[in-house]
């Protein structure tokens, strides 16, 4: 009988090999989105995709309504602030995430956040482990010289 | 003749222009292109379409379950959906896949989709994860090999280097009437044989591309074929034949997954002359020196003699045997689409609508074929005029 962090590598018959395997990436946000993350890196604006059919307003936002398959061409200003709508806490340091994520020291809180003027909930995070749903946050934004036009332009989010 | 409990039509296809660089678009994006271009083509609306059937290479961009992610943007909202991964052959499988469902009564309209955006990943990555930790990862080379190749220089010589170059110029002579295709490049047997060797006789010339592209195929019920304005393209069959993953059980210098599927097709849709009965052909070609033994082995030729036929010219598209009007591989491979567009250049054919690189004469039977990374084959066989008939 074994459990998974007792596995028994250290007999020598049962040879195993460890591996890393490395998946590099290039992903293109596409000429329509690439507006929005230039937004957060230069202006600090968050900027959602709005369905002209249907009024709906995606954060993070796409290009196409994915219930009426219209292409969505305008971008408008959602936030800065937010009201937090779903959470979990985070306990535990992961090692694979420490060393090529950024990462806040835990207990942090993972949250949902519905900016104002969204249709839909932006995943984003909020430092410590006193955050209810209801709370209103506001965005605490990475210094001028360190955003890169990426979600981790906005550190975290914080209570108003 | 399989059984069938019905008939299955293509009756839409969308293809994006396949690219090197589509930095402009992400992979939703791209695949909402070809979504759009068969709700054009086919007039179909989205709503109507039951079922989505979505594929592409495991691993190469890097993402997790794609198909769920592309939901928003390749129609598949509050739709039936399946991902389909098998390779190389991965656009090939989509068509058995909707085939199969259609067919069985299940749904009426399946949307198969696949795509890929290869400048996005590493494809290497991707495919040197199929080999053996143990025995075979560290030593492979993934998709590059010139095992044909010596094979072929073997047994035929200099004719065959000749042959191989000279199928290359074709597939760009091809490429450059399809607007579609990515490499429409102008060469002459002479810079084939001059370009940089890869792993010999392999040349760089001969390799395919890495493209972003994706591709839609619309495959509707006879009843629903006959309310749509596209003339229909009739599926009558179509044979996978699997070998072991493994490279010790693979025979990689020769290849025999073709001809067993190409003896099983025949067999069954009495095909005694696949040269004289079947009228053009879209076959998987990631290099020329498997273009040029896999000829041999899905027409049952023998003794090498497509060497001459493509030295005399009959694969041309005004040629005895088309094959490869589009260009093929070696000028398009956005590989989890490069299969399925081998299908819908082939149901193009039967339309008789594909351009400028239409074949110049009636099309009744067309043939075309994935090949996966693991060695394997899939086998359509599409036609003018229904399987039953």
């Amino acid at each position: 009988m074994y459990t998974t962090d007792k596995l028994p590598l250290d007999q020598k018959d049962c040879f195993g090999k460890f591996g890393l395997m490395s998946i590099p990436y290039r992903y293109f946000a596409g000429l329509f989105l690439s507006e929005a993350m230039i937004a957060l890196r230069d202006d600090k604006k968050i900027l959602g995709a709005k369905c002209e059919k249907c009024d709906k307003v995606y954060v993070p936002p796409r290009s196409r309504c994915e219930k009426d398959f219209s292409k969505i061409t305008e971008l408008v200003e959602v936030g800065p602030e937010g009201t937090v709508e779903e959470i979990t806490v985070v306990n535990y340091e992961e090692e694979y995430f420490k060393k090529f994520c950024s990462m806040l020291d835990p207990p942090y809180t993972m949250a949902l956040i519905k900016l104002d003027g969204a249709s839909t909930k932006l995943l984003h995070r909020i430092p410590g482990d006193k955050i209810k749903r209801g709370d209103r946050v506001k965005p605490k934004w990475a210094a001028d010289d360190k955003r890169e036009a990426m979600i981790t332009d906005i550190e975290y989010f914080e209570k108003v | 003749m399989t059984k069938r409990m019905r008939n299955v039509a293509i009756s839409g296809i969308g293809q994006t222009r396949h690219r090197g660089h589509r930095e402009d678009v992400n992979m939703v994006e791209l695949v909402s292109e070809a979504v759009e271009a068969v709700l054009e083509d086919s007039k179909m609306d989205l709503k109507d379409i039951d079922c989505i059937v979505h594929g592409n290479m495991e691993l190469f961009e890097g993402v997790h379950q794609p198909d769920m992610w592309h939901v928003l943007g390749d129609g598949a909202y509050g739709k039936a959906g399946f991902r389909i991964t098998t390779g190389g052959t991965t656009g090939a499988t989509i068509v058995c896949s909707a085939d199969h469902l259609v067919a069985s009564g299940m749904y009426d309209s399946v949307l198969a989709i696949g795509w890929e955006k290869q400048e996005e990943g590493m494809t290497t990555t991707g495919i040197t994860n199929m080999a053996d930790p143990l025995w075979e990862r560290e030593i492979q080379t993934g998709a590059i090999t010139g095992t044909h190749g010596v094979m072929m220089m073997n047994k035929f010589g200099e004719p065959a280097n000749q042959a191989a170059a000279e199928f290359r110029v074709l597939m760009a002579d091809n490429a450059r009437k399809n607007y579609k295709a990515h490499l429409r490049i102008e060469i002459t047997r002479k810079d084939v044989l001059a370009s940089r060797v890869l792993a010999w006789p392999l040349r760089l010339l001969h390799m395919c591309p890495e493209s972003n592209g994706a591709c839609a195929i619309l495959f509707v019920s006879e009843k629903l074929a006959k309310k749509l304005p596209q003339k229909p393209v009739w599926m009558h069959d179509h044979v996978t034949v699997h070998r072991q993953e493994t490279f010790d059980l693979v025979n990689m210098g020769d290849l025999d997954t073709h001809g067993e599927a190409a003896r099983v097709l025949y067999a069954r849709n009495g095909i005694l002359d696949p040269m004289k009965q079947v009228g053009v052909f879209e076959m998987y070609d990631p290099q020329s020196w498997w273009a040029l033994d896999w000829l041999g082995k899905f027409l049952m030729l023998e003794n090498g003699e497509q060497i001459e036929m493509i030295l005399n010219g009959d694969f041309a598209i005004d040629g005895k045997f088309p094959v490869n009007p589009s260009g093929g591989v070696v000028s398009s491979n956005p590989i989890g689409a490069t299969a399925i567009i081998r299908v819908a250049e082939a149901a193009l054919q039967i339309r008789g609508n594909a351009g400028e690189h239409q074949v110049p004469k009636d099309v009744n039977l067309a043939m075309s074929t994935g090949f996966g990374g693991t060695f394997w084959t899939v086998l359509h066989l599409l036609g003018a005029e229904k399987p039953d008939k």
